[in-house]
Protein backbone atom coordinates (compact mmCIF):
# COMPACT_ATOMS: atom_id res chain seq x y z
CA UNK A 1 0.00 0.00 0.00
CA UNK A 2 1.85 2.99 -1.13
CA UNK A 3 0.14 6.06 0.06
CA UNK A 4 1.66 9.81 0.87
CA UNK A 5 0.50 10.12 4.33
CA UNK A 6 -0.30 13.45 5.22
CA UNK A 7 -1.21 13.98 9.35
CA UNK A 8 -4.48 15.64 8.52
CA UNK A 9 -8.20 15.79 9.73
CA UNK A 10 -9.25 15.63 5.87
CA UNK A 11 -7.09 12.70 5.42
CA UNK A 12 -8.00 10.58 8.34
CA UNK A 13 -11.45 11.16 7.10
CA UNK A 14 -10.37 10.03 3.38
CA UNK A 15 -8.69 7.10 5.33
CA UNK A 16 -12.04 6.21 7.18
CA UNK A 17 -13.93 6.27 3.55
CA UNK A 18 -11.54 4.23 2.30
CA UNK A 19 -11.63 1.49 4.99
CA UNK A 20 -15.20 1.51 5.12
CA UNK A 21 -14.89 0.69 1.13
CA UNK A 22 -12.32 -1.99 1.84
CA UNK A 23 -14.37 -3.52 4.45
CA UNK A 24 -17.61 -3.72 1.68
CA UNK A 25 -15.12 -5.21 -0.78
CA UNK A 26 -14.19 -7.71 1.81
CA UNK A 27 -17.65 -8.64 2.62
CA UNK A 28 -18.36 -8.92 -0.93
CA UNK A 29 -15.23 -11.28 -1.91
CA UNK A 30 -16.26 -13.18 1.41
CA UNK A 31 -20.11 -14.17 0.30
CA UNK A 32 -18.43 -14.84 -3.48
CA UNK A 33 -16.11 -17.35 -2.24
CA UNK A 34 -19.01 -18.99 -0.11
CA UNK A 35 -21.04 -19.00 -3.42
CA UNK A 36 -18.13 -20.21 -5.28
CA UNK A 37 -17.62 -23.11 -2.62
CA UNK A 38 -21.35 -24.12 -3.14
CA UNK A 39 -21.18 -24.09 -6.57
CA UNK A 40 -17.87 -26.15 -6.70
CA UNK A 41 -20.13 -28.54 -3.49
CA UNK A 42 -22.63 -28.53 -6.19
CA UNK A 43 -20.69 -29.47 -8.90
CA UNK A 44 -19.17 -32.35 -6.87
CA UNK A 45 -22.29 -33.92 -5.87
CA UNK A 46 -23.15 -34.02 -9.26
CA UNK A 47 -20.00 -35.62 -11.03
CA UNK A 48 -20.01 -38.24 -8.30
CA UNK A 49 -23.64 -38.97 -8.84
CA UNK A 50 -22.91 -39.05 -13.08
CA UNK A 51 -19.49 -41.13 -12.34
CA UNK A 52 -21.31 -43.50 -10.71
CA UNK A 53 -23.62 -44.07 -13.15
CA UNK A 54 -21.16 -43.72 -16.11
CA UNK A 55 -18.98 -46.34 -14.24
CA UNK A 56 -21.57 -48.64 -13.88
CA UNK A 57 -23.31 -48.20 -17.38
CA UNK A 58 -19.68 -48.56 -18.79
CA UNK A 59 -19.52 -51.86 -16.51
CA UNK A 60 -22.57 -53.19 -18.28
CA UNK A 61 -22.24 -52.12 -21.62
CA UNK A 62 -18.56 -53.75 -21.10
CA UNK A 63 -20.32 -56.93 -20.64
CA UNK A 64 -22.43 -56.98 -23.06
CA UNK A 65 -19.62 -56.63 -25.58
CA UNK A 66 -18.04 -59.58 -23.63
CA UNK A 67 -20.59 -61.41 -24.55
CA UNK A 68 -21.95 -60.53 -27.82
CA UNK A 69 -18.57 -60.69 -29.30
CA UNK A 70 -17.95 -63.80 -27.54
CA UNK A 71 -21.35 -65.45 -29.42
CA UNK A 72 -20.42 -63.48 -32.63
CA UNK A 73 -17.01 -63.41 -33.01
CA UNK A 74 -14.47 -60.31 -33.64
CA UNK A 75 -15.32 -60.39 -37.65
CA UNK A 76 -19.15 -60.02 -37.18
CA UNK A 77 -18.22 -56.93 -34.64
CA UNK A 78 -15.56 -55.44 -36.46
CA UNK A 79 -17.16 -55.27 -39.70
CA UNK A 80 -20.25 -53.57 -37.97
CA UNK A 81 -18.25 -51.38 -36.08
CA UNK A 82 -17.01 -49.91 -39.88
CA UNK A 83 -20.43 -49.04 -40.67
CA UNK A 84 -20.88 -45.47 -40.90
CA UNK A 85 -23.24 -43.66 -38.30
CA UNK A 86 -24.27 -40.34 -38.30
CA UNK A 87 -21.60 -38.00 -36.74
CA UNK A 88 -22.57 -36.65 -33.22
CA UNK A 89 -22.99 -32.58 -33.34
CA UNK A 90 -21.71 -30.30 -30.46
CA UNK A 91 -21.30 -26.54 -29.66
CA UNK A 92 -19.52 -25.67 -26.75
CA UNK A 93 -20.68 -22.53 -25.42
CA UNK A 94 -19.59 -19.79 -22.48
CA UNK A 95 -21.93 -19.43 -19.54
CA UNK A 96 -21.26 -17.67 -16.42
CA UNK A 97 -20.78 -18.44 -12.97
CA UNK A 98 -20.03 -15.62 -10.14
CA UNK A 99 -18.30 -14.22 -13.24
CA UNK A 100 -16.54 -17.19 -14.41
CA UNK A 101 -16.53 -18.02 -17.68
CA UNK A 102 -17.74 -21.95 -17.64
CA UNK A 103 -17.90 -24.38 -20.96
CA UNK A 104 -21.57 -25.41 -21.61
CA UNK A 105 -21.83 -28.45 -24.32
CA UNK A 106 -24.77 -27.91 -26.53
CA UNK A 107 -25.60 -31.48 -28.07
CA UNK A 108 -26.86 -30.52 -31.95
CA UNK A 109 -27.14 -33.83 -33.42
CA UNK A 110 -27.18 -37.25 -31.09
CA UNK A 111 -25.86 -39.88 -33.67
CA UNK A 112 -28.02 -41.85 -35.32
CA UNK A 113 -27.90 -45.84 -35.55
CA UNK A 114 -30.94 -46.63 -36.55
CA UNK A 115 -30.28 -47.93 -40.25
CA UNK A 116 -27.32 -49.95 -41.41
CA UNK A 117 -25.95 -52.02 -38.44
CA UNK A 118 -27.44 -55.34 -37.50
CA UNK A 119 -30.04 -55.38 -34.45
CA UNK A 120 -27.26 -57.67 -32.47
CA UNK A 121 -24.72 -54.68 -32.45
CA UNK A 122 -27.52 -51.95 -33.02
CA UNK A 123 -28.19 -52.08 -28.81
CA UNK A 124 -24.60 -51.85 -27.86
CA UNK A 125 -24.08 -49.06 -30.37
CA UNK A 126 -26.99 -46.99 -28.66
CA UNK A 127 -26.01 -47.35 -25.21
CA UNK A 128 -22.23 -46.56 -26.17
CA UNK A 129 -24.17 -43.22 -27.81
CA UNK A 130 -26.14 -42.71 -24.61
CA UNK A 131 -22.81 -42.93 -22.56
CA UNK A 132 -21.14 -40.36 -24.81
CA UNK A 133 -23.29 -37.93 -24.08
CA UNK A 134 -23.19 -38.76 -20.45
CA UNK A 135 -18.87 -38.50 -20.91
CA UNK A 136 -19.38 -35.13 -22.14
CA UNK A 137 -21.50 -33.94 -19.18
CA UNK A 138 -19.10 -35.31 -16.85
CA UNK A 139 -16.01 -33.38 -19.23
CA UNK A 140 -18.29 -29.82 -18.68
CA UNK A 141 -18.54 -30.51 -14.65
CA UNK A 142 -15.09 -31.25 -14.56
CA UNK A 143 -14.38 -27.61 -16.65
CA UNK A 144 -16.59 -25.70 -14.24
CA UNK A 145 -14.73 -27.38 -10.70
CA UNK A 146 -11.52 -26.41 -12.75
CA UNK A 147 -12.27 -22.96 -13.64
CA UNK A 148 -14.79 -22.17 -10.26
CA UNK A 149 -11.74 -23.92 -8.17
CA UNK A 150 -9.56 -21.43 -9.86
CA UNK A 151 -11.21 -18.71 -9.38
CA UNK A 152 -11.95 -19.60 -5.85
CA UNK A 153 -8.12 -19.57 -5.23
CA UNK A 154 -7.76 -15.99 -6.52
CA UNK A 155 -10.99 -14.75 -4.53
CA UNK A 156 -9.09 -16.62 -1.33
CA UNK A 157 -5.73 -14.39 -1.95
CA UNK A 158 -7.98 -11.88 -2.29
CA UNK A 159 -9.97 -12.31 0.72
CA UNK A 160 -6.68 -13.07 2.63
CA UNK A 161 -4.68 -9.87 1.28
CA UNK A 162 -7.86 -7.76 2.62
CA UNK A 163 -8.62 -9.30 5.83
CA UNK A 164 -4.66 -9.59 6.73
CA UNK A 165 -2.85 -6.88 5.05
CA UNK A 166 -4.89 -4.10 3.35
CA UNK A 167 -7.52 -3.35 6.52
CA UNK A 168 -4.72 -3.68 9.14
CA UNK A 169 -2.54 -1.27 7.52
CA UNK A 170 -5.66 0.99 6.79
CA UNK A 171 -6.84 0.66 10.59
CA UNK A 172 -2.74 0.93 12.11
CA UNK A 173 -2.56 4.04 9.91
CA UNK A 174 -5.93 5.53 10.88
CA UNK A 175 -4.60 5.31 14.32
CA UNK A 176 -1.34 6.50 14.08
CA UNK A 177 -3.10 9.55 12.16
CA UNK A 178 -5.45 9.68 14.76
CA UNK A 179 -3.18 9.74 17.81
CA UNK A 180 -0.53 12.46 15.94
CA UNK A 181 -3.64 14.76 15.43
CA UNK A 182 -4.86 14.02 18.99
CA UNK A 183 -0.89 14.89 19.63
CA UNK A 184 -0.63 17.92 17.88
CA UNK A 185 -4.09 18.62 19.35
CA UNK A 186 -3.35 18.33 22.91
CA UNK A 187 0.12 20.25 22.31
CA UNK A 188 -1.49 23.14 20.86
CA UNK A 189 -4.28 23.15 23.69
CA UNK A 190 -0.99 23.33 25.97
CA UNK A 191 0.48 25.89 23.96
CA UNK A 192 -2.49 27.75 23.85
CA UNK A 193 -3.03 27.24 28.10
CA UNK A 194 0.71 27.98 28.25
CA UNK A 195 0.29 31.37 26.60
CA UNK A 196 -3.43 32.52 28.19
CA UNK A 197 -1.43 31.75 31.81
CA UNK A 198 1.32 33.65 30.15
CA UNK A 199 -0.49 36.98 29.24
CA UNK A 200 -2.98 36.13 32.43
CA UNK A 201 0.68 36.75 34.67
CA UNK A 202 1.42 39.27 32.23
CA UNK A 203 -1.65 41.31 32.83
CA UNK A 204 -1.56 40.94 36.75
CA UNK A 205 1.90 42.55 36.57
CA UNK A 206 0.60 45.26 34.90
CA UNK B 1 -16.75 -92.11 -54.94
CA UNK B 2 -20.38 -92.97 -53.76
CA UNK B 3 -22.87 -91.41 -51.49
CA UNK B 4 -22.16 -94.59 -48.55
CA UNK B 5 -18.18 -93.60 -48.76
CA UNK B 6 -19.03 -90.13 -47.65
CA UNK B 7 -21.40 -91.03 -44.87
CA UNK B 8 -18.92 -93.76 -43.62
CA UNK B 9 -16.05 -91.17 -44.14
CA UNK B 10 -18.09 -88.53 -42.37
CA UNK B 11 -18.82 -91.06 -39.37
CA UNK B 12 -15.03 -91.17 -38.78
CA UNK B 13 -14.81 -87.53 -39.19
CA UNK B 14 -17.42 -87.08 -36.21
CA UNK B 15 -15.65 -89.56 -34.06
CA UNK B 16 -13.13 -86.53 -34.03
CA UNK B 17 -15.60 -83.83 -32.96
CA UNK B 18 -15.02 -82.91 -29.12
CA UNK B 19 -16.94 -84.47 -26.64
CA UNK B 20 -18.81 -82.62 -24.63
CA UNK B 21 -16.82 -83.16 -21.35
CA UNK B 22 -14.05 -82.15 -22.63
CA UNK B 23 -15.99 -78.76 -24.35
CA UNK B 24 -16.98 -78.26 -20.18
CA UNK B 25 -13.17 -78.64 -19.51
CA UNK B 26 -12.37 -76.15 -21.80
CA UNK B 27 -14.68 -73.81 -21.06
CA UNK B 28 -13.48 -74.02 -17.55
CA UNK B 29 -9.73 -73.07 -18.97
CA UNK B 30 -7.97 -70.00 -17.04
CA UNK B 31 -5.95 -68.66 -20.18
CA UNK B 32 -5.57 -68.73 -24.11
CA UNK B 33 -2.43 -70.66 -23.19
CA UNK B 34 -4.15 -73.50 -21.53
CA UNK B 35 -6.92 -73.39 -23.61
CA UNK B 36 -4.42 -74.18 -26.27
CA UNK B 37 -2.56 -77.04 -24.10
CA UNK B 38 -5.81 -78.57 -23.65
CA UNK B 39 -6.44 -78.40 -27.29
CA UNK B 40 -2.49 -79.63 -28.43
CA UNK B 41 -4.04 -83.43 -28.69
CA UNK B 42 -6.86 -82.89 -30.80
CA UNK B 43 -6.95 -81.54 -34.79
CA UNK B 44 -6.81 -77.81 -33.30
CA UNK B 45 -3.49 -78.23 -31.48
CA UNK B 46 -0.47 -77.72 -34.81
CA UNK B 47 -2.74 -74.90 -35.72
CA UNK B 48 -2.54 -73.41 -31.88
CA UNK B 49 0.50 -74.11 -31.33
CA UNK B 50 1.47 -71.05 -32.12
CA UNK B 51 -0.82 -68.87 -31.29
CA UNK B 52 -0.18 -66.02 -28.78
CA UNK B 53 -3.39 -63.19 -29.04
CA UNK B 54 -7.07 -64.13 -29.56
CA UNK B 55 -7.14 -63.36 -33.09
CA UNK B 56 -4.38 -65.62 -33.73
CA UNK B 57 -7.01 -68.35 -31.88
CA UNK B 58 -9.94 -67.27 -33.93
CA UNK B 59 -7.81 -67.59 -37.02
CA UNK B 60 -6.35 -70.99 -36.34
CA UNK B 61 -9.49 -72.25 -35.31
CA UNK B 62 -11.30 -71.00 -38.68
CA UNK B 63 -9.10 -72.54 -40.52
CA UNK B 64 -9.24 -76.04 -39.25
CA UNK B 65 -13.22 -75.21 -39.33
CA UNK B 66 -12.85 -74.55 -43.24
CA UNK B 67 -10.51 -77.62 -43.46
CA UNK B 68 -12.89 -80.00 -42.07
CA UNK B 69 -15.78 -78.77 -44.00
CA UNK B 70 -14.39 -78.20 -47.03
CA UNK B 71 -12.89 -82.17 -46.80
CA UNK B 72 -16.30 -83.55 -47.43
CA UNK B 73 -16.78 -81.97 -50.77
CA UNK B 74 -13.90 -83.78 -51.98
CA UNK B 75 -15.65 -87.12 -50.72
CA UNK B 76 -19.11 -85.81 -51.73
CA UNK B 77 -20.50 -87.68 -55.08
CA UNK B 78 -21.31 -84.80 -58.09
CA UNK B 79 -24.82 -83.87 -57.20
CA UNK B 80 -24.47 -84.19 -53.44
CA UNK B 81 -21.23 -82.26 -53.46
CA UNK B 82 -23.00 -79.67 -55.18
CA UNK B 83 -25.56 -79.39 -52.69
CA UNK B 84 -22.97 -79.25 -49.64
CA UNK B 85 -21.47 -76.84 -51.80
CA UNK B 86 -24.19 -74.91 -51.94
CA UNK B 87 -24.75 -75.51 -47.83
CA UNK B 88 -21.03 -74.32 -47.40
CA UNK B 89 -21.86 -71.45 -48.79
CA UNK B 90 -23.34 -69.56 -46.04
CA UNK B 91 -19.67 -68.73 -44.97
CA UNK B 92 -19.31 -66.83 -48.17
CA UNK B 93 -22.33 -65.17 -47.53
CA UNK B 94 -21.21 -63.82 -44.25
CA UNK B 95 -17.53 -62.87 -45.86
CA UNK B 96 -19.47 -60.97 -48.44
CA UNK B 97 -21.82 -59.05 -45.36
CA UNK B 98 -17.94 -58.08 -43.60
CA UNK B 99 -16.39 -56.94 -46.82
CA UNK B 100 -20.00 -54.82 -47.36
CA UNK B 101 -19.56 -53.31 -43.84
CA UNK B 102 -15.94 -52.43 -44.19
CA UNK B 103 -15.97 -51.02 -47.83
CA UNK B 104 -18.78 -48.56 -46.61
CA UNK B 105 -16.77 -47.54 -44.11
CA UNK B 106 -13.57 -47.16 -46.54
CA UNK B 107 -11.51 -49.99 -44.89
CA UNK B 108 -8.41 -50.86 -46.81
CA UNK B 109 -7.93 -53.77 -48.74
CA UNK B 110 -5.61 -55.66 -46.17
CA UNK B 111 -7.90 -54.51 -43.28
CA UNK B 112 -10.68 -56.37 -45.40
CA UNK B 113 -8.29 -59.42 -46.16
CA UNK B 114 -7.37 -59.98 -42.29
CA UNK B 115 -10.64 -60.24 -41.34
CA UNK B 116 -12.25 -62.71 -43.21
CA UNK B 117 -13.18 -66.58 -42.87
CA UNK B 118 -10.92 -68.37 -45.46
CA UNK B 119 -13.50 -70.24 -47.35
CA UNK B 120 -11.45 -71.29 -50.33
CA UNK B 121 -13.38 -73.86 -52.34
CA UNK B 122 -16.68 -73.40 -50.12
CA UNK B 123 -17.84 -70.85 -52.44
CA UNK B 124 -18.39 -69.48 -55.82
CA UNK B 125 -17.22 -66.16 -55.88
CA UNK B 126 -13.57 -64.72 -55.99
CA UNK B 127 -13.62 -62.72 -52.78
CA UNK B 128 -9.57 -61.48 -53.32
CA UNK B 129 -11.23 -59.83 -56.17
CA UNK B 130 -14.31 -58.79 -54.45
CA UNK B 131 -11.93 -57.30 -51.98
CA UNK B 132 -10.54 -54.88 -54.38
CA UNK B 133 -13.99 -53.20 -55.59
CA UNK B 134 -13.42 -49.40 -55.15
CA UNK B 135 -16.79 -48.81 -53.13
CA UNK B 136 -20.37 -50.37 -51.74
CA UNK B 137 -21.76 -49.74 -55.03
CA UNK B 138 -18.74 -51.65 -57.33
CA UNK B 139 -18.64 -54.63 -54.90
CA UNK B 140 -23.09 -54.92 -55.48
CA UNK B 141 -22.67 -54.37 -59.15
CA UNK B 142 -19.67 -57.15 -59.14
CA UNK B 143 -22.13 -59.62 -56.82
CA UNK B 144 -24.67 -59.14 -59.35
CA UNK B 145 -22.87 -59.52 -62.72
CA UNK B 146 -21.44 -62.94 -61.24
CA UNK B 147 -25.04 -64.68 -61.35
CA UNK B 148 -23.91 -66.05 -58.26
CA UNK B 149 -26.61 -64.17 -56.04
CA UNK B 150 -29.72 -62.37 -56.73
CA UNK B 151 -29.60 -58.66 -55.98
CA UNK B 152 -32.07 -56.28 -56.72
CA UNK B 153 -32.07 -53.13 -58.44
CA UNK B 154 -31.66 -50.75 -55.73
CA UNK B 155 -30.04 -51.78 -52.34
CA UNK B 156 -30.99 -48.98 -50.03
CA UNK B 157 -28.21 -49.98 -46.74
CA UNK B 158 -25.62 -52.58 -45.99
CA UNK B 159 -28.39 -54.44 -43.70
CA UNK B 160 -31.00 -54.82 -47.04
CA UNK B 161 -27.99 -55.91 -49.11
CA UNK B 162 -26.96 -58.46 -45.89
CA UNK B 163 -30.74 -59.96 -46.10
CA UNK B 164 -30.82 -60.17 -50.19
CA UNK B 165 -27.43 -62.22 -49.43
CA UNK B 166 -29.54 -64.42 -47.11
CA UNK B 167 -32.68 -64.62 -49.50
CA UNK B 168 -30.77 -65.47 -52.56
CA UNK B 169 -28.75 -68.56 -50.04
CA UNK B 170 -31.84 -69.43 -49.09
CA UNK B 171 -33.59 -69.70 -52.77
CA UNK B 172 -30.79 -71.68 -54.16
CA UNK B 173 -30.44 -73.98 -51.12
CA UNK B 174 -33.78 -75.09 -51.06
CA UNK B 175 -33.72 -75.50 -55.30
CA UNK B 176 -30.79 -77.74 -54.59
CA UNK B 177 -32.91 -79.92 -52.29
CA UNK B 178 -33.71 -81.93 -55.49
CA UNK B 179 -29.99 -83.15 -55.55
CA UNK B 180 -29.75 -85.09 -52.42
CA UNK B 181 -32.13 -88.49 -51.82
CA UNK B 182 -35.83 -88.37 -51.74
CA UNK B 183 -35.52 -90.18 -48.55
CA UNK B 184 -33.35 -87.00 -46.74
CA UNK B 185 -35.06 -84.44 -48.48
CA UNK B 186 -38.02 -84.14 -46.00
CA UNK B 187 -35.40 -83.81 -43.21
CA UNK B 188 -33.04 -81.70 -44.71
CA UNK B 189 -36.00 -79.50 -45.93
CA UNK B 190 -36.71 -79.17 -42.35
CA UNK B 191 -34.00 -78.64 -40.91
CA UNK B 192 -33.54 -75.31 -43.28
CA UNK B 193 -37.13 -74.31 -42.55
CA UNK B 194 -35.81 -74.62 -38.28
CA UNK B 195 -33.32 -72.90 -39.06
CA UNK B 196 -35.28 -69.75 -41.46
CA UNK B 197 -38.28 -70.03 -38.49
CA UNK B 198 -35.08 -68.94 -35.85
CA UNK B 199 -33.83 -66.27 -37.86
CA UNK B 200 -37.21 -64.63 -39.00
CA UNK B 201 -38.30 -65.16 -35.21
CA UNK B 202 -35.58 -63.34 -34.10
CA UNK B 203 -36.00 -60.54 -36.31
CA UNK B 204 -39.50 -60.25 -35.41
CA UNK B 205 -39.02 -60.35 -31.84
CA UNK B 206 -35.96 -57.65 -31.87
CA UNK B 207 -38.51 -55.72 -33.90
CA UNK B 208 -41.55 -56.38 -31.43
CA UNK B 209 -39.23 -55.41 -28.51
CA UNK B 210 -38.39 -52.00 -30.81
CA UNK B 211 -34.60 -52.89 -30.98
CA UNK B 212 -35.17 -52.83 -34.46
CA UNK B 213 -37.50 -50.69 -36.89
CA UNK B 214 -40.39 -52.80 -38.02
CA UNK B 215 -40.10 -51.44 -41.93
CA UNK B 216 -36.65 -52.72 -41.70
CA UNK B 217 -37.29 -55.99 -40.20
CA UNK B 218 -40.02 -56.54 -42.96
CA UNK B 219 -37.33 -56.27 -45.36
CA UNK B 220 -35.35 -59.03 -43.26
CA UNK B 221 -37.31 -61.61 -43.04
CA UNK B 222 -36.95 -63.97 -45.93
CA UNK B 223 -39.02 -66.22 -47.46
CA UNK B 224 -39.57 -69.68 -45.90
CA UNK B 225 -40.98 -72.71 -47.96
CA UNK B 226 -40.19 -75.45 -45.15
CA UNK B 227 -41.68 -73.03 -42.06
CA UNK B 228 -43.50 -70.19 -41.29
CA UNK B 229 -45.03 -67.90 -44.36
CA UNK B 230 -43.04 -64.45 -44.45
CA UNK B 231 -46.83 -62.88 -45.17
CA UNK B 232 -47.89 -64.07 -41.72
CA UNK B 233 -45.23 -62.75 -39.52
CA UNK B 234 -45.54 -59.57 -41.56
CA UNK B 235 -48.83 -59.38 -40.58
CA UNK B 236 -47.86 -60.67 -36.61
CA UNK B 237 -44.82 -57.56 -37.05
CA UNK B 238 -47.43 -54.96 -37.80
CA UNK B 239 -49.26 -55.64 -34.49
CA UNK B 240 -45.85 -55.21 -32.66
CA UNK B 241 -46.76 -57.28 -29.70
CA UNK B 242 -44.35 -59.68 -28.48
CA UNK B 243 -46.99 -61.82 -26.62
CA UNK B 244 -48.82 -62.75 -30.05
CA UNK B 245 -45.69 -64.50 -31.22
CA UNK B 246 -45.86 -66.74 -27.84
CA UNK B 247 -49.18 -67.22 -28.72
CA UNK B 248 -48.53 -68.11 -32.51
CA UNK B 249 -46.02 -70.47 -32.08
CA UNK B 250 -45.81 -72.41 -28.49
CA UNK B 251 -43.09 -74.99 -30.13
CA UNK B 252 -40.74 -71.76 -29.88
CA UNK B 253 -41.54 -70.96 -26.46
CA UNK B 254 -38.60 -71.35 -25.20
CA UNK B 255 -36.43 -69.69 -27.80
CA UNK B 256 -39.16 -66.64 -27.65
CA UNK B 257 -38.77 -66.53 -23.94
CA UNK B 258 -35.20 -65.82 -24.01
CA UNK B 259 -35.90 -62.75 -26.47
CA UNK B 260 -38.34 -61.48 -24.37
CA UNK B 261 -36.11 -61.94 -21.09
CA UNK B 262 -33.20 -59.30 -23.09
CA UNK B 263 -29.35 -60.36 -24.41
CA UNK B 264 -29.67 -60.80 -28.13
CA UNK B 265 -26.81 -62.64 -27.99
CA UNK B 266 -29.17 -65.39 -25.74
CA UNK B 267 -31.03 -65.61 -28.67
CA UNK B 268 -28.04 -66.74 -31.50
CA UNK B 269 -27.00 -68.81 -28.65
CA UNK B 270 -30.57 -70.82 -28.47
CA UNK B 271 -31.18 -70.53 -32.33
CA UNK B 272 -27.74 -72.59 -32.86
CA UNK B 273 -29.27 -75.06 -30.00
CA UNK B 274 -32.53 -75.64 -31.45
CA UNK B 275 -31.10 -76.58 -34.81
CA UNK B 276 -28.72 -78.38 -33.34
CA UNK B 277 -30.94 -80.82 -30.92
CA UNK B 278 -33.54 -81.02 -33.71
CA UNK B 279 -30.39 -82.62 -36.40
CA UNK B 280 -29.17 -84.44 -33.01
CA UNK B 281 -33.03 -86.00 -32.82
CA UNK B 282 -32.46 -87.70 -36.27
CA UNK B 283 -28.96 -89.06 -35.40
CA UNK B 284 -30.11 -92.40 -34.74
CA UNK B 285 -32.87 -93.11 -37.55
CA UNK B 286 -30.50 -91.26 -40.02
CA UNK B 287 -27.29 -92.93 -38.92
CA UNK B 288 -26.48 -94.05 -42.41
CA UNK B 289 -28.26 -91.48 -44.06
CA UNK B 290 -27.01 -88.59 -46.00
CA UNK B 291 -28.57 -86.50 -42.98
CA UNK B 292 -25.74 -87.96 -40.85
CA UNK B 293 -23.66 -85.84 -43.21
CA UNK B 294 -25.54 -82.79 -42.80
CA UNK B 295 -26.03 -83.45 -38.68
CA UNK B 296 -22.16 -83.24 -39.00
CA UNK B 297 -21.73 -80.28 -40.50
CA UNK B 298 -23.97 -79.03 -37.78
CA UNK B 299 -21.96 -80.16 -35.18
CA UNK B 300 -18.56 -78.86 -36.41
CA UNK B 301 -20.06 -75.49 -36.46
CA UNK B 302 -21.50 -75.86 -33.61
CA UNK B 303 -17.78 -77.00 -32.07
CA UNK B 304 -16.34 -73.93 -34.07
CA UNK B 305 -18.60 -71.27 -32.80
CA UNK B 306 -17.70 -72.94 -28.67
CA UNK B 307 -14.14 -72.62 -29.36
CA UNK B 308 -14.06 -69.45 -30.69
CA UNK B 309 -16.51 -68.45 -27.75
CA UNK B 310 -14.47 -69.96 -24.80
CA UNK B 311 -11.08 -68.30 -25.93
CA UNK B 312 -13.14 -64.77 -26.43
CA UNK B 313 -14.77 -65.19 -22.79
CA UNK B 314 -11.37 -66.09 -21.49
CA UNK B 315 -9.85 -63.17 -23.61
CA UNK B 316 -12.87 -60.76 -21.78
CA UNK B 317 -12.53 -62.82 -18.43
CA UNK B 318 -16.02 -63.48 -18.37
CA UNK B 319 -16.22 -66.31 -15.45
CA UNK B 320 -16.01 -69.81 -16.12
CA UNK B 321 -19.41 -70.26 -14.68
CA UNK B 322 -21.28 -67.70 -17.32
CA UNK B 323 -19.18 -69.31 -20.15
CA UNK B 324 -21.17 -72.42 -20.50
CA UNK B 325 -24.49 -70.36 -20.90
CA UNK B 326 -23.15 -69.10 -24.50
CA UNK B 327 -22.06 -72.84 -25.35
CA UNK B 328 -24.62 -74.21 -28.36
CA UNK B 329 -23.30 -78.05 -27.34
CA UNK B 330 -23.39 -78.45 -23.89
Amino acid sequence: MSLRVRYTRGFLLDLKRRLFFVRDAHELLEMKRDQLIREIRGAITRLKEIRGEVEMEVEELYGELALTHAVYGSQELVSASWIPGERMEVEILPRSVMGVEVPKVKILKAPSIEKGYPPHVAGLARKASNLIVKLLEIAEIEALIERVAEDLRLTNVRVNALEKVVIPAYEELIKRIGETIEQSQLEEFMRVKLVKKALARRRGAV
Amino acid sequence: MSLTYLICRTHGYASRLLGRDLIRRLAASRSLRQLAEELSETDYGPSLKTAQTISDFEEALAEVFVSRSSALLGLAPGGIGDFIKSYLRRYEVQNLVWIARMKLGGASEGEIARMLMPVKGMGVLDLEDLVKAGSLDELIKAVRSSGAYRLPEEVESVAELEAELWKSYYAQIFKKLSLIPLSDRGDVKRLLGLELDLINLKTCMLSAAGKLDREIAEKLLIDNPAGVPRRKLVRLLSKGDERMFLEHFPGYRDFLMSAISGGDWLLEVERFRIVRRFAESLRIPKFVNFFYVMKYLVDLEAEYRDLRTIAIAIHHGVPPESRLRLLVSV
